[in-house]
């Protein structure tokens, strides 16, 4: 007796074909209109349609219990301690499931018998198992199977008697009714619920997966062997035949650090619930793993990023539209929380399962969720992590390195956003997030899929094209995207398409109402104005910026704080330095008091103070600043993030100015390579690097590297920025200074020049720095005997000075310039020593008396008007200020004023100064030398030959540890010492220092020429003295080389 | 025939050769094959009896990991394995829940009351039973209708891995099993008379 379902199936499958693709309400009638006549026909497709909403049974729970069993029946106990047992549930890692019922109680509840494969030796054992039996037994919660009791068998076979749970387990509960992806969300907020509420006790679940997490008929969940897994490692510790503390249950369902052997704490249950998570909303598994092996599956866990869910769901084989829905629905939110709950290192995960069930929350109610923060700068800090040294091509910036810059950037942004909380800002930076992750991070380019690195200028200018169709209904997103676009063609020096976009920024963002934003834009265009050099007229703009996100944002508000650094930046770009550092200073300090203020922001702030103390030269102050922020920013980004590339170059610029020369040439070399890697080698960053180098070299006294980095330098400046930039002028000049140094008066004249003139041009007439280049052009033109013209280049300077100091606001720089001018100028009749005097008082004073170089052009002044006891006292002062300590000028000053007015003081001072040298800078401080050089000479007029030859011999000691020995202060200290043995006739120990100190200073044009002939009648008077008079006539007639003065 | 011991990894030639041989064979060979594999199954359930609980679609990838050479076999190889093991499973499950039936009518208590997992346990293997006999019936008029019923019922694969082991599209198995959740839904519907 056949169904007439089965009997009459061909007809009726016909049926269903032809109305299945209508509409599941036209299908009836349809259908039926089709069986004509036929009524048996028309009962059987009846019963179809109806059926076509009932759900199949499930099968799966029986099929797995048949498996099992297939593999070898087992034989069921008929009971287990008090209960009979019903049937057998399943089998799992730990041993079987069964059903059982209470004997002898009427109508007690069926429970599920856990029965573990493994005998339970020794009374400690047995009590530890209570004790944690109890703490199992005290979780009640809803979503959680409560544990009843448990005991041992006769046999010692542990069991646990837990609450029996019916339904099935969450993945087949979703497949079976086909849930959508919300109904399946909420589904695994309800296992958060119930794994917080057990963190919260300190239980951790570590074995969270399908199997145990089970849904009753009314879709409700229940958790499975709750801290089960706990207990028995504990129990296999118990064992004399285990060694591994820890065991893998379910190797597909395993954490990194289950496999890793690593601590097991609640971020286990959160990549645990990341699985549950991807497996429900998938229907794949994170991992393939199927049949593989243990070692397979490891490998894949701890080093394999799964495929993002949304295409995994897509990636199953041919898609459907439904695929595509849940895709579509997956990608973004929950792409994002699946792939934070599931990263390799607990740390980057949710902090708390709380914080994954609050994301779900928000993704139910439509919020922002909080998976995407950092988002960005995880996928780069991984990417960094497999690429540690990015490699530079000649095609450009290459996409990792240089999206590296763009994301810090865009996280500077974001977190900034953050922090003013409104909804409407948080959902324009989710909009840009996604704009850029697509765009960049993931935009599938035909480059990118033959696996050719892409330069990140084609993915910008990808991007670029985009912005306006994708985003054209919501102008402020595509604001922000502009800005961060601007950004990223700022970070890879090119200017011209930064402004374009800069001022897209600015006139999308000042349309939309939010005055931070607009502000924000504001000050996007002056830091593009000031990377293209165009600085003259910055400053009342960035003034208006700070002013308007005080009152907007507040003062100690991150965008107020990113305005004052760029307006510091103007400030150090106008030479207003003084200015620059007080108002940094400020803002540094607002900073660090701030709770509130981004990472970003303080490290941004602090690097642009510590430029400006560089540049106002308190590399004292500045160098243990820098080593701060390079480890702040380390413990920060990781030890190779682009991130701290600038914060490298500011501290080996710190230690050049600090003459820590090995050190120095070493840190700066370094900064060179890295800047070439990560921005390529035509870009201005790594000019800013290679001209860093010029001068690490040029303190070195390595004088033709100097000369070679500084042409580097200079040419790619010209290149990439222009031959009117202010960085250019800066590398001209150097460039004019070496071939003036090396004799060649007649090249550097038109570099001079050109220095002179654009710098006027750039910074206006009046500028001290300015100015300054046109003092300048004087030099090669005395070198190359144009004393007329040189006489009127320096007039020409001496009126531009006066006319500028009349000015109603006058920098404290532009008075110390125009005082140093007048102290030393040639010709000798623009001297004015008593208004140099005048003119560095007032520097003195704006400073309140903090600032060395102002100081020492004020002794220099006094000196030189004939004060030379206020001059003392005032080159004291200056020396005893932190960035006075590395000033040889100081000290030479010290110590020649010193000589005439109070000579009684020059021994203390020189000890004083050695010791505190040698305690603020160390033993290998380069820096004593000079001193211990003062020393020995004062001891060697003073009559105390001992004491000189002793504090010449620490001088050439001090030398070995800190200098390569061809620097020239080897070829000095080596004379002196070969002049003290000498007196002492110790002539055939003089002999060899005196012939290496001669060639040094035939080597160095460091040397002034009357050293150099000093050198060479030690020579004579020694050979001399040995009776080699050979000897001593070919050093008597030996031609000196003449080298220019500096 | 060779038998490994449980758990161990044993290349089966006999299995892989005569896979191959289905490629030009056809049903003939494909009928040769499966006491193999639904021996190689029973094999590898026995092997995890005492360890990880067991998915039928694990185990019929791991059984193809395991057994076949791939080096010497192909993708439409695979497809003939996964064909065949579904009916394989198919088999396996009824042997089983006839056996379960056998020994709890002996055993003298058969559980009915409504509500409880055992009764629902009972209430799946009258569900796989039904199935079964339906698809017995079936096999004559609706081979393809069969094969998609054994591989997304009794192997558990989506229905994307059905179109994979079964050569067919995934729309086509979609609408197949459509169909066939009708007609098992219907002929299990408590209104069938």
């Amino acid at each position: 007796m056949t169904d007439p379902l089965v009997a009459r199936w061909a007809d009726a499958e016909r049926i269903l074909d032809a109305v299945l693709d209508l509409p599941e309400s036209e299908q009836p009638a349809a259908a039926l209109a089709r069986c004509g006549d036929d009524g048996e026909l028309a009962v059987v497709v009846r019963r179809l349609l109806d059926a076509s909403h009932a759900d199949m049974p499930a099968a799966g729970g029986l099929i797995s219990d048949a498996l099992a069993l297939a593999g070898g029946a087992e034989a069921l106990p008929t009971r287990v301690g008090p209960f009979r047992i019903v049937r057998e549930l399943g089998r799992g890692g730990m041993g079987r499931v069964l059903l059982g019922v209470r004997e002898h109680l009427e109508g007690a509840p069926r429970v599920a018998i856990k029965v573990l494969d493994r005998p339970m030796a020794g009374s400690d054992a047995r009590r530890r198992f209570d004790r944690e039996r109890e703490t199992l037994a005290r979780l009640e919660h809803p979503h959680i199977a409560r544990l009843h009791d448990g005991g041992v068998t006769a046999d010692g076979t542990p069991y646990l008697v837990m609450e029996f749970v019916e339904g099935e387990p969450i993945d087949r509960h979703c497949e079976t009714r086909r849930l959508g992806v919300e109904a399946r969300v909420r589904l695994l907020r309800q296992v958060c619920d119930a794994v917080e509420y057990a963190h919260g006790r300190l239980i951790v679940h570590r074995d969270l997966k399908p199997a145990n997490v089970m849904v009753d008929a009314h879709g409700q969940v229940k958790l499975l062997d709750f801290g089960i897994a706990k207990w028995l490692d504990d129990l296999e510790a118990d064992s004399p035949l285990t060694l591994t503390a820890h065991r893998v249950l379910t190797p597909a369902h395993a954490a990194p650090e289950q496999f890793r052997g690593e601590a097991i704490t609640a971020a286990t249950d959160v990549y645990q619930l990341g699985l549950l998570l991807y497996t429900v909303l998938t229907g794949t598994r994170a991992h393939a793993v199927d049949g593989a092996s243990t070692d397979a599956v490891r490998r894949a866990v701890c080093d394999v990023d799964p495929e993002l869910p949304s295409r995994a769901v897509l990636a199953r084989g041919r898609t459907s539209a439904e695929d595509r829905t849940t895709a579509r629905h997956v990608a973004g939110d929950l792409d994002a929380i699946v792939m934070k709950a599931l990263r390799k290192d607990p740390r980057d995960r949710y902090a708390t399962v709380e914080a994954l069930r609050r994301d779900l929350d928000h993704h139910l109610a439509d919020r922002p969720v909080s998976a995407h923060d950092g988002t960005r700068l995880y996928a780069v800090r991984k990417y960094v992590r497999r690429h540690p040294v990015p490699v530079a091509a000649a095609g450009g910036v290459l996409l990792a390195s240089a999206l590296a810059l763009v994301v810090v950037t865009w996280q500077a942004r974001a977190t900034a956003a953050e922090r003013d909380r409104a909804v409407a800002a948080e959902a324009s930076a989710e909009a840009v997030n996604a704009f850029l992750v697509n765009e960049l991070l993931a935009a599938p380019t035909p480059e990118r899929a033959q696996g050719r690195e892409v330069t990140v200028v084609e993915v910008l200018g990808q991007a670029s094209r985009r912005v306006g169709a994708s985003l054209r209904d919501t102008p402020t997103v595509q604001g922000d995207v502009h800005e961060t676009l601007a950004r990223s063609y700022l970070a890879l020096g090119r200017h011209e398409e930064a402004r374009v976009h800069a001022r897209e920024a600015r006139r999308l963002l000042g349309s939309g109402g939010d005055a931070v934003a607009e502000l924000r834009a504001r000050r996007l265009l002056v830091d593009v104005a000031l990377a293209g050099g165009a600085v003259k007229d910055l400053k009342p703009e960035a003034d208006a910026i700070v002013e308007g996100l005080r009152t907007a944002a507040g003062a100690a508000h991150a965008e107020t704080l990113l305005g004052e650094a760029t307006r510091g930046r103007v400030l150090e770009a106008l030479d207003e330095l003084s200015a620059a550092e007080s108002a940094l200073r400020a803002a540094d300090d607002l900073a660090a008091r701030s709770p509130g203020v981004t990472f970003e922001a303080r490290t941004t702030v602090r690097s642009a103070f510590l430029e400006v103390l560089l540049a106002n030269g308190k590399a004292g102050l500045a160098e243990p600043l820098a080593r701060g922020l390079i480890e702040t920013m380390t413990a920060r980004y990781g030890s190779s993030h682009p991130a701290l590339v600038p914060a490298g170059r500011l501290h080996a610029r710190a230690l050049t100015a600090l003459l820590e020369y090995e050190r120095a040439v070493e840190a700066t070399e370094t900064q060179v390579r890295l800047h070439e890697q990560l921005y390529g080698p035509d870009h201005p960053a790594t000019a800013r690097a290679i001209h860093d180098l010029a001068v690490a070299y040029g303190r070195a006294a390595r004088d033709a590297e100097s000369f070679a980095t500084s042409r580097r330098a200079l040419d790619i400046r010209t290149r990439t920025l222009g031959l009117e930039h202010p960085d250019t002028m800066t590398s001209m000049r150097n460039v004019a200074i070496s071939l003036r140094r090396s004799g060649r008066p007649a090249e550097a004249l038109p570099l001079y020049r050109l220095v002179a003139r654009n710098s006027a041009l750039a910074l206006g007439e009046r500028h001290p720095r300015a100015i300054r280049a046109a003092d300048e052009v004087g030099s090669p033109l005395m070198d190359l005997g144009h004393v007329q013209e040189a006489r009127a280049v320096r007039r020409a300077v001496a009126a531009r000075f006066a006319t500028a100091v009349a000015a109603a606001e006058v920098d404290p720089s532009l008075l110390d310039s125009y005082a140093t001018f007048l102290i030393d100028v040639e010709p000798e009749d623009l001297r004015d020593p008593a208004r140099a005097v005048t003119l560095a008082r007032r520097a003195v004073a704006t400073t309140g008396r903090t600032d060395f170089e102002f100081l020492r052009t004020l002794a220099l002044a006094l000196e030189a008007a004939g004060d030379r006891r206020e001059a003392l006292a005032t080159a004291r002062e200056a020396s005893a200020l932190p960035d006075g300590l590395q000033s040889f000028v100081t000290e030479d000053l010290v110590v020649r004023l010193a000589r005439t007015v109070e000579p009684g003081s020059i021994e203390p001072w020189l000890l004083a100064r050695l010791e505190r040298l040698r305690r603020e800078r160390g033993p290998d401080e380069y820096l004593q030398v000079r001193s211990l050089d003062h020393l020995a000479r004062y001891y060697a007029a003073a009559g105390r030959p001992a004491e000189a030859e002793t504090r010449v011999r620490e001088e050439l000691d001090v030398l070995a540890r800190s200098v390569p020995p061809t620097h020239f202060m080897v070829g000095s200290a080596q004379g002196e010492l070969g002049e003290r043995l000498m007196a002492r006739g110790a002539l055939t120990e003089a002999e060899p220092l005196l012939l290496k100190s001669f060639e040094a200073h035939v080597a160095s044009r460091r040397f002034v020429q009357a050293s150099r002939v000093r050198a060479r009648d030690r020579l004579v008077r020694l050979y001399d003295a040995l009776g080699r008079p050979a000897e001593a006539r070919k050093y008597r007639d030996y031609v000196l080389p003449t080298f220019s003065d500096r | 025939m060779p038998t490994s011991a449980p758990g161990s990894v044993t290349r089966d030639d006999d299995l892989t050769a005569r896979l191959v041989a289905v490629r030009d064979g056809g049903q003939p060979a494909l009928d040769a094959l499966f006491p193999l594999v639904y021996d190689r199954l029973h094999q590898l359930a026995r092997a995890r009896a005492a360890g990880a609980p067991i998915d039928a679609t694990e185990l019929v990838h791991e059984a193809y990991l395991k057994f076949v050479d791939s080096s010497r076999t192909t993708w439409n190889d695979r497809q003939h394995f996964f064909a065949v093991a579904a009916r394989a499973m198919r088999q396996i499950v009824v042997d089983h829940v006839r056996r379960q039936g056998a020994a709890k009518r002996g055993a003298g208590f058969r559980l009915t009351t409504l509500g409880d997992k055992a009764a629902a346990s009972d209430a799946a293997a009258d569900t796989v039973l039904a199935v079964h006999e339906a698809l017995e019936a079936l096999a004559a008029t609706s081979p393809r209708l069969v094969e998609v019923v054994e591989a997304c019922f009794f192997l558990g694969l989506t229905t994307e891995e059905a179109g994979e082991a079964l050569g067919l599209s995934a729309r086509t198995v979609k609408r197949e099993w459509q169909k066939a959740r009708m007609l098992l839904g219907a002929l299990l519907a408590p209104s069938a008379p």
